[in-house]
């Protein structure tokens, strides 16, 4: 791919230098583009769901089913006035949702979407999406202070209390996978689920090789402590509507009010993606082998072709599985009410953290014995 | 310990429950009415924008007794002016209601002797400026068999 982006450059008679500076940037403008497609959907999706959920009808109004509904906010919120009240410490206070959006956009570099869709391929990725994800936190906590406000405060601090007790468990059950996969690179980790259990003709089917199986527990905690970890309901305590005004984001507007919405949004896909990636098999498809290569094979005899075709496919895969839990998220916010504080630490940490100690054992235990040849 | 799990496989069979009922919610079609285009049926009774009936050779009906201005408790909100006619007739001058500042209490229909002012069922008053909202006989009459209609509606319902 490099060479081919040379050599266009070469052909239109520009400099090659230039194109040395511009290939870094490319993966960084797919991710920027996929994130705001990506956010721009889901605010809209979110709506519906929650209109058809309560029998309501959700945002309609704006170009056909309301499909231009999010745009429309989008704009007025760009365009909105930007204050700052006199109190406020400017320079933290225009920080902070950098702080907060920046950790979020880089983590979609990390993530597979699909074989060769991955911006940023490290070794010891899901240790990086991890640091990064509880980075947030600090931007959080950050535009609590800065507000000057007393419910941005205490939104604040209520985030960083949280954060501090979901993330014990949400690692420890993602420790399980690692031990499972024997490592950190979530591509890895993906492939290391393909195969099935067995040789026989329906056992073969990737879906039983997911790590869901053997680490349901932690499957579990997993799905839990991710929705504590991007504050949605039942778990929305940092800025509760009814308590907070509206938590940590309530001294902002505008631009940077947008910023925590784009975070917000994008953390709840990426942390869906995260959870398929490491549980339910990523980009796989659940049967055995791709689909395109079982119905095109007849007709497209070009392999290269084929190949795209599989690559459009295991991206099919990955947004199907994304977008089927975050309905299940969805849906668990049109039902459950917010949870108290201390309700919150109790169940954090007397039970979701013996929970997902006993997952790491079991699993511990299952992969030993797998290893040494006993089962 | 025994205690903890019964909890637990209670607290999933409840938030199970839960889930299911908003479940069915997903099948059932919304109850939302999509106002401008789609308008609520209103019961008769509703207590609308104040109009004057008038008689089958379409004169107003009303004799100019000044009841509703009397008892409406907004003041100087209905503006009557009346002169006399042939045959001591009276004569409607001026007839003109602020609906602006009008409460929609339905005090001044209760009290007219002849059914002269009613209440409709139209309730889309928005204007753009509190003159427009001074309505005069030419905007408050209503035709003969509408007048009709609404008085028999009225007979029947109240």
């Amino acid at each position: 791919m490099h060479e081919l982006y040379m050599e266009l450059f070469n052909k239109l008679g520009i400099p090659e230098i230039f194109g040395e500076i511009t290939w870094p940037i490319i993966p960084f403008v797919c991710v920027a583009a996929l994130l705001i497609i990506v956010v721009l959907f889901l605010v809209l999706m979110e709506r519906k769901v929650l209109a058809w959920l309560t029998i309501r009808k959700g945002p309609n109004r704006v170009g056909p089913f309301g499909f231009f509904q999010t745009i429309a906010d989008a704009i007025k919120l760009l365009i909105k006035e930007d204050i700052m009240s006199k109190d406020t410490n400017k320079i933290l206070f225009t920080l902070a949702p950098m702080i907060v959006f920046a950790p979020i956009m880089v983590i979609y570099g990390l993530m597979p979407f699909t074989e060769k869709f991955v911006a940023i391929n490290l070794a010891a990725g899901l240790f990086l999406v991890f640091a990064l994800s509880s980075l947030t936190t600090v931007g959080i906590v950050l535009a609590g202070w800065a507000s000057n406000n007393k419910y941005s405060l205490l939104g604040g601090m209520r985030s960083a209390a949280q954060a501090i007790s979901y993330e014990i468990p949400l690692i420890i059950s993602v420790l399980s996978i690692a031990v499972i996969s024997e490592t950190l690179n979530l591509s890895d980790i993906v492939d290391a689920q393909s195969g099935g259990i067995s040789y026989n003709i329906l056992l073969n089917w990737n879906i039983f090789s997911w790590n869901i199986w053997p680490a349901f527990i932690g499957f579990i905690v997993f799905f839990i402590c991710s929705i504590a970890e991007v504050n949605r309901i039942p778990f929305d305590l940092p800025e509760a509507e009814s308590e907070l005004v509206s938590g940590y984001n309530t001294e902002y507007s505008g631009m940077k009010f947008a910023l925590f919405f784009l975070a917000e949004y994008s953390a709840l896909f990426i942390i869906s993606v995260l959870m398929v990636t490491l549980f339910m098999g990523g980009y796989l498809s659940p049967f055995n082998g791709y689909l395109s290569n079982i119905l095109f094979q007849n007709i497209i005899h070009n392999q290269i072709i084929l190949n795209i075709f599989v690559h459009f496919e295991q991206a099919f895969w990955l947004l199907a599985k994304t977008y089927f839990v975050i309905l299940i998220i969805m849906w668990i916010r049109a039902t459950l009410p917010r949870l108290r504080a201390d309700q919150l630490m109790t169940f954090s940490w007397k039970f979701l953290l013996p929970l997902s100690l006993l997952n790491l054992t079991i699993v511990a235990i299952v992969k030993y014995l797998l290893n040494t040849g006993n089962i | 310990m025994k205690k903890l799990i019964n909890k637990t496989f209670s607290g999933i069979i409840e938030i199970a429950r839960g889930m299911f009922t908003i479940g069915k919610h997903a099948f059932r079609p919304a109850i939302t009415l999509e106002y401008p285009e789609k308008k609520q049926v209103f019961n008769s009774r509703i207590r609308g924008r104040l109009a004057l009936t008038t008689n089958k050779d379409g004169e107003l009906n009303c004799i100019g007794c000044m009841s509703c201005t009397k008892v409406c408790p907004c003041g100087d909100l209905i503006q009557i002016e009346t002169s006399k006619g042939e045959n001591n007739k009276p004569v409607i001058n001026k007839f003109t209601i602020d609906i602006g500042r009008c409460i929609f209490c339905g005090n001044c229909t209760q009290v007219c002797p002849k059914d002269a002012i009613i209440m409709t069922e139209e309730y889309e008053l928005a204007d753009y400026s509190r003159e427009s909202l001074v309505f005069d006989i030419d905007k408050l009459k209503i035709s003969p068999e509408k007048s009709d209609q609404r008085l028999k509606q009225r007979e029947r319902d109240n």
